[in-house]
């Protein structure tokens, strides 16, 4: 079977695949692991695969549908997200009417909105693999009788099917994702060394955090992390195909919550002497046993990417981050700091209950610790999450149609109001946070003297250049699309 | 290791702790809720809801109590689920 994978493009530079879909603040693109890793699946099942990447490469939705003519797919797969839900759609529909393929949409939004979604596509979505896809598309594609595939719905005669879901499959049985299919110069990142390839070394993840969506939608609670072994073949692989990579970015969501795993993967890492070959660097969490830093160092580990979240502990507890506090936080920061990792700090504003005196502690926070980079965001309210379900049940989330969930320019757009602190206050809340921790002269001369070589100012520029074209867009940024959908005169598309 | 529900929670119940579990994996008897060490996915979620610090990670629990890291084990297959929030016996 010929089958399309395709990212379509929505607007200039949207980020499809990122936790949070949009323009991102720091301008980055986010590598499609998870659809390449799926793609894989497909090739190793013995059918002819073709990655689209609109989204990265910014085409027009005629220099895609050109793509896909010419291919001429059997089925067409795409990764849809909340805020390009319509787009999606329409972009499905064109490369339908003009190739005749199926249609299979992916991804947490079609997993928390399946009926919602059949019902906005009208004939245009054949099928939707809710959760972990890649055994359910291993299996459409093969032909089985949908009615037999566990983790699909479809549409049949009029009316909606939702197959039973699929239970957790062995994240040892996956293989690595089809690099071969995109390149990595496609993905710009001031943070990283540049170009690199990211690495998902398992599955799953036991936190309950109430925002965050893809435990609740696509792979459950229960850790899955991948031998220690395949995770370090991964890296040679990645290697031999992408040689000019200077950086593997581990993205799993929970590297570090297995020590087990962190320990195993340096420790291979170490024996095969890939460190002195590549650095990598990682997502982290504030409770990562501080005697496994120096281990992490030793393997190549360059940066952290640290959920620092909030600058007081009352926040964890609003958002069911179990395990974590503000002093964990900061001899974490501390310990890396002194064994010279680069530390990225990540932080939210707009936690429930949260107030402007709560908020600027976080910014605070940022401010006290010794981080070389970080990205504050308003907390993002998602379909399927527990977070969603509170905002909508106590009337804080502001939103009234998926188009809403991102400003005109595809930036983030903060749904959260609340009676204490509205939703422009939270985006406020950001940009100063953002000004006051980059804008210090301290930050500055901290961020000139870290340049050592070529690629060093590099980011530097790029970054630079990012958080300045966001500024300026900001003052040029109007209102949101659809501001008719607020009119209590124009019901609800999706509520 | 999952977490445990100690000598702190017998004939108090509180069960705020069972509200906010994302796996459901607190039980019930007469005077106590426990976890199913089966079923926990040492979020941690539970620990800061328990008013009288009843709830610890396993290698945390406090010395004069290690022998509930079995009596959960013991006590959990056997008990119906708790998954709302009650009140709580101290308050009856």
């Amino acid at each position: 079977m010929k089958v399309a994978i395709f990212n379509p493009s929505f607007g200039e530079n949207f980020v499809r695949v990122a936790r949070w879909a949009a323009k991102s603040r720091g301008r980055v693109q986010r590598h499609p692991e998870y659809l390449l890793i799926a793609a894989q699946v497909l090739i190793d099942a013995g059918h002819d695969v073709q990655f689209v990447e609109a989204a990265a490469r910014n085409f027009t939705p005629e220099e895609s549908y050109d793509i896909l003519r010419q291919f001429k797919p059997d089925l067409l797969v795409l990764h849809a997200t909340t805020p390009s839900i319509y787009n999606d759609i329409e972009q499905a529909r064109a490369v339908k009417e003009q190739t005749s393929c199926r249609v299979a949409f992916v991804g947490q939004h079609v997993t928390a909105e399946p009926d919602n979604t059949f019902e906005l596509s009208g004939n245009a979505i054949d099928y939707i693999l809710k959760g972990e896809y890649d055994e359910t598309l291993r299996d459409l594609a093969a032909g089985i009788n949908p009615a037999a595939i566990t983790g699909l719905s479809y549409q049949q005669a009029g009316r909606i099917v939702h197959n039973p879901g699929r239970p957790p499959m062995d994240v040892d049985t996956l293989p690595f994702p089809a690099w071969h299919l995109i390149k990595p110069e496609w993905y710009p990142d001031a943070g990283k060394k540049f170009p690199f390839l990211t690495l998902i070394s398992g599955r799953g993840c036991n936190n309950a955090c109430t925002f965050c969506r893809d435990p609740q939608l696509m792979y459950g609670y229960r850790l899955r992390m991948r031998s220690p072994e395949k995770v370090v073949d991964e890296m040679e692989h990645d290697l031999s195909v992408h040689p000019e990579i200077r950086e593997i970015m581990f993205e799993t969501d929970t590297f570090a919550a297995s020590r087990e795993h962190v320990e195993g993967v340096c420790r291979e890492i170490i024996r095969r002497k890939l460190n002195k070959k590549i650095c990598w660097s990682c997502n982290m969490r504030i409770n990562t046993p501080l005697d496994i830093l120096p281990l992490m160092k030793s393997a190549g580990c360059r940066m952290l990417m640290v959920g620092f979240e909030f600058g007081y502990d009352e926040a964890f507890r609003a958002v069911r981050k179990g395990g974590v506090s503000v002093s964990m936080a900061r001899q974490f920061a501390q310990r890396a700091h002194e064994l010279g990792f680069i530390i990225h700090g990540c932080f939210m504003i707009g936690a429930p209950g949260e107030t402007r005196a709560s908020a600027q502690e976080t910014i605070d926070m940022a401010k006290s610790l010794p981080l070389d980079t970080v990205q504050i965001t308003g907390i993002a309210t998602y379909p399927g999450t527990t977070m969603y379900q509170w905002a909508k049940e106590n009337g804080y989330l502001i939103a009234r149609d998926w188009r809403e969930w991102l400003t005109a320019e595809k930036e983030q757009r903060t749904l959260l109001s609340y009676p204490q602190l509205s939703n422009k206050e939270i985006d406020a809340f950001i940009d100063k946070g953002l000004k006051q921790f980059y804008l210090r002269p301290a930050q500055i001369w901290r961020m000139l003297v870290s340049i050592r070589s070529a690629g060093d100012l590099w980011r530097k520029v790029y970054g630079l250049g990012a958080f300045l074209n966001y500024f300026f867009g900001k003052i040029r940024s109007r209102p949101p699309r659809s501001p008719k959908a607020s009119s209590p005169s124009n019901p609800p598309i999706f509520i | 290791m999952p977490h445990v529900v100690c000598e702190p929670c017998i004939k108090c119940k509180y069960t705020q702790c069972v509200a906010v579990c994302p796996v459901e994996s607190f039980r019930e008897d007469e005077e106590m809720v426990v976890i199913d060490p089966e079923v926990c996915i040492d979020c941690g979620a539970c620990v800061p809801e328990c008013p009288v610090q009843a709830i610890y990670p396993a290698e945390e629990v406090p010395e004069k109590w290690k022998s509930f890291i079995q009596l959960n084990a013991d006590k959990a297959p056997n008990l119906p689920p708790i998954n709302e929030h009650k009140t709580p016996l101290a308050e009856q």
